[in-house]
């Protein structure tokens, strides 16, 4: 028998720069009651909760296996409880994966990152590349997307002017939607007078320190009506790593993204992304990577980025109207917060930026360095 | 490193121990570490350590604390080879007694350097057939008698024709003979000591064609020294020792930091679940068996009793400064007033309460002068005395 897979309710915390006041568990706790609350879910052992999903990182949360700090807050207590570590998009395909296996009807997922907690959000990416080489050279994701903005910059031509424009725009749909960042209003003026840190990405040309938590209930699609009368339902899924090595890559390839799409893609049905997509969501840590991404996913070809912006197709496509990543969301939750943002506009909830008519978003993750590992979901009415 | 190098050598550590002490390392340390090395080679020593002097004796003797471990591994310990926190871990090294001094013992000794392994004039005319250097003796007949004297000595022939070369016992026919003493034949072999400046000495003589000693020097290929191994020694493989650091701010949030709130005024706090009405100290958010927030705080204690008391023996370094505690110390489950079953509450024991740690028996919270908010604002238990 062929299943379906729906979310059910998406519960989450304002995006703010440092929760100073709880601890990650108090984060995940406002994010789990709010579930419960909207949807009355059980912890019975045969038509309840059996299974939690969780996604957090041992470096940020300075706690060896981090999933263990945190099942009381998430109801996994006495029952299966399984972390993802990289993008929580991936926990969202993991629950997917298990409801579409058959081995349960209800997936609960959270995840939790506090950037705040550590002094330098580099320090702990630094440790994701290996100790005899790439790390006493300083590399870090900041610097590594240098790279790949650089890389990019040369082949499209690509410029500090589009970069400044993306993160106006960014700034002007973060405040429209709710739960997000508070962030400053900018022209583009200021963007291109912000400091480089890292050339050549600017200050506001990269994601601010964020801490955040979010939650999802997944069901069988036969079941969703015991819990909501909105449900969303995901179609695709599909994700792929690169290769480690940052030299291994030809970094403005797309060479995982489009695997991973077209893993989604076919699994979702969709021949033509540039046509079949309502709604995209990008995990664009840094503003370069909106153009790239958009090419990596289909919705432009090619080294056509930059033109594809001057032509509109920012909007044209409602490419993160959410005010993306780059608004202000922390490392291992871009892509879920992607995720919950295409939920509430297919559910019709999204506010001022709402669009009319929709049916068919995309929500993209990528974990690593530059992008080594790339997962999109498809979501759908 | 096979058994023939390796027979004598654990006695050869113990022996250099006196010799190797490093007078910091050994300063203000008063104890008697004993050592059990099981396998061929193996013994009893006790190495004992009195204000700055070492003394090794041959036997167990009133150890502190002893060290149980095979000869190859403690070889290798001593090399630098296995690491001995490695070896304890992974059971290849045992202890009983004082763990807390083996730290110390670290530092102890200077490096030590195995002798070479004897070097005999037999071995280098034994070995000689197998060293032939082919271009050497290329064209070359003769016969080369060797008298060697001294108490490593004896008598040789090498027997060079076409090409091959025989090594006989005993002097045959020899076209040049050379008369030399054991030590300097070993000390020319090793290129220690010029065969010429020999001759000139004196310290080599010879009788016959004197010509074909000089080609004799290309016939063989240098000779190895049974310790020094396969003449090309496997690369060293690096292993990296790094700290990793990351500056923390961590929140505590209204439920922890409303415990550590309360110890800043000598109040021990525990939340109770509203469901099973069971207490957790410290507080957490949510009581995880019941899935429900827990508001209610209640206090408890300050007395209570011992539930469970452990005492440690070995603390672990720290990595930044590679100190440790001192040991003994123990850590108790305290069942404080108000609490029942499992509600208890873990913290430390004072010191000299060790002996008298037992279930049951009455404590206090001593607290420290000043109190900042954290676990450690109690300094520890300690035992009420009747």
């Amino acid at each position: 028998m062929t299943r379906n897979v729906s979310i059910c309710a998406m519960a989450q915390i304002k995006n703010q720069p440092a929760i100073w006041q709880h601890r990650f568990q108090g984060m995940l706790m406002e994010c789990f009651e709010s579930i419960m609350e909207q949807t009355q879910v059980t912890f019975d052992m045969d038509t309840g909760l059996r299974n939690v999903v969780t996604c957090s990182d041992d470096v940020f949360d300075a706690r060896t296996i981090s999933d263990a700090a945190v099942t009381d807050v998430v109801g996994a207590h006495f029952r299966g409880e399984e972390k993802v570590a990289q993008d929580g998009i991936s926990a969202l395909g993991y629950a997917m994966a298990c409801i579409l296996s058959g081995h349960d009807d209800l997936i609960l997922v959270m995840g939790h990152c506090k950037e705040s907690q550590s002094e330098s959000r580099n320090m702990c990416t630094n440790l994701s590349f290996d100790p005899f080489y790439s790390r006493p050279l300083g590399l870090d994701y900041l610097n590594a997307a240098a790279f790949q903005a650089r890389a990019y910059m040369e082949e499209t031509g690509l410029t500090d002017a589009h970069l400044a424009d993306i993160v106006v725009r960014s700034r002007q749909n973060g405040a429209h939607t709710r739960h997000a960042r508070e962030n400053e209003q900018v022209t583009a003026k200021e963007v291109m007078a912000s400091p480089l840190v890292a050339d050549p990405i600017r200050q506001m040309h990269h994601y601010p320190v964020t801490d955040w938590a979010v939650g999802f209930l997944l069901c069988c699609e036969e079941r969703a009506h015991e819990f909501t009368d909105n449900p969303v339902r995901l179609t695709g899924f599909g994700s792929c790593m690169d290769s480690y090595f940052l030299g291994d890559r030809d970094l403005t390839a797309h060479f995982a993204l489009k695997k991973a799409c077209a893993r989604a893609y076919t699994m979702a049905g969709i021949t033509d992304p540039e046509k079949e997509l309502d709604l995209v969501e990008l995990n664009d840590a840094c503003a370069y990577q909106l153009p790239l991404w958009a090419e990596g996913i289909g919705i432009t070809g090619k080294a056509r980025g930059p033109k594809w912006m001057e032509a509109g197709g920012m909007d044209k496509h409602h490419v993160n109207l959410s005010g993306g990543m780059l608004n202000g969301n922390p490392l291992m939750l871009g892509g879920l917060a992607r995720a919950a943002y295409g939920f509430t506009q297919l559910q019709g909830t999204a506010g001022i930026n709402q669009v009319t008519g929709l049916q068919r978003a995309l929500a993209h993750g990528t974990t690593g360095a530059a992008g080594q590992h790339h997962a999109v979901l498809i979501l759908e009415k | 490193m096979t058994e023939k190098t390796t027979a004598g050598l654990v006695a050869d550590i113990f022996a250099t121990m006196e010799s190797r002490v490093i007078p910091e390392g050994v300063d203000g340390i008063t104890a008697n570490y004993g050592y059990i090395i099981t396998g061929p080679g193996g013994g009893q020593w006790t190495v004992c350590v009195a204000d700055g002097r070492v003394t090794v004796v041959e036997d167990l003797v009133t150890p502190d604390v002893t060290t149980t471990c095979a000869n190859d591994d403690w070889i290798a310990i001593t090399l630098g080879k296995l690491d001995g926190m490695t070896a304890f871990s992974s059971g290849k090294l045992k202890v009983t007694g004082d763990m807390g001094l083996l730290v110390a013992a670290a530092g102890f000794f200077e490096k030590y350097q195995p002798p070479l392994a004897e070097i005999t004039v037999a071995d280098i005319f034994a070995t000689m057939e197998s060293r032939v250097n082919p271009d050497g003796v290329q064209g070359i007949t003769a016969n080369c008698g060797y008298r060697i004297t001294g108490d490593n000595g004896g008598e040789w022939t090498v027997c060079v024709a076409d090409g091959k070369v025989t090594v006989l016992a005993g002097i045959k026919d020899p076209d040049v003979t050379t008369t030399c003493a054991d030590t300097d034949w070993i000390a020319i072999t090793l290129g220690k000591l010029d065969g010429m400046t020999a001759f000139s000495s004196g310290k080599l003589k010879v009788t016959g064609n004197l010509d074909i000693l000089s080609t004799a020097a290309r016939f063989f290929k240098k000779y190895s020294p049974p310790s020094a191994g396969p003449e090309e020694a496997p690369e060293e493989l690096i292993v990296l020792k790094q700290v990793l650091s990351i500056p923390q701010t961590f929140a505590t949030g209204p439920v922890m930091g409303h415990f550590l709130n309360a110890l800043k005024e000598k109040r021990i706090l525990a939340n109770q679940c509203p469901e099973c009405q069971r207490l957790q100290i410290p507080p957490r958010e949510v009581c995880a068996e019941c899935v429900v927030r827990c508001k209610e705080f209640v206090q408890i204690g300050p007395e209570g009793i011992i539930s469970t008391p452990d005492v440690a023996y070995y603390a672990s370094p720290d990595p930044l400064t590679g100190e440790t505690r001192e040991t003994p110390y123990c850590s108790c489950h305290f069942l404080l007033d108000g609490c029942k079953d499992h509600e208890t509450m873990w913290h430390e024991l004072k010191a000299s309460d060790i002996p008298r740690a037992e279930r049951g028996v009455r404590v206090r919270p001593v607290w420290n002068d000043t109190l900042t908010g954290s676990v450690t604002d109690i300094k520890y238990f300690e035992i009420i005395d009747d």
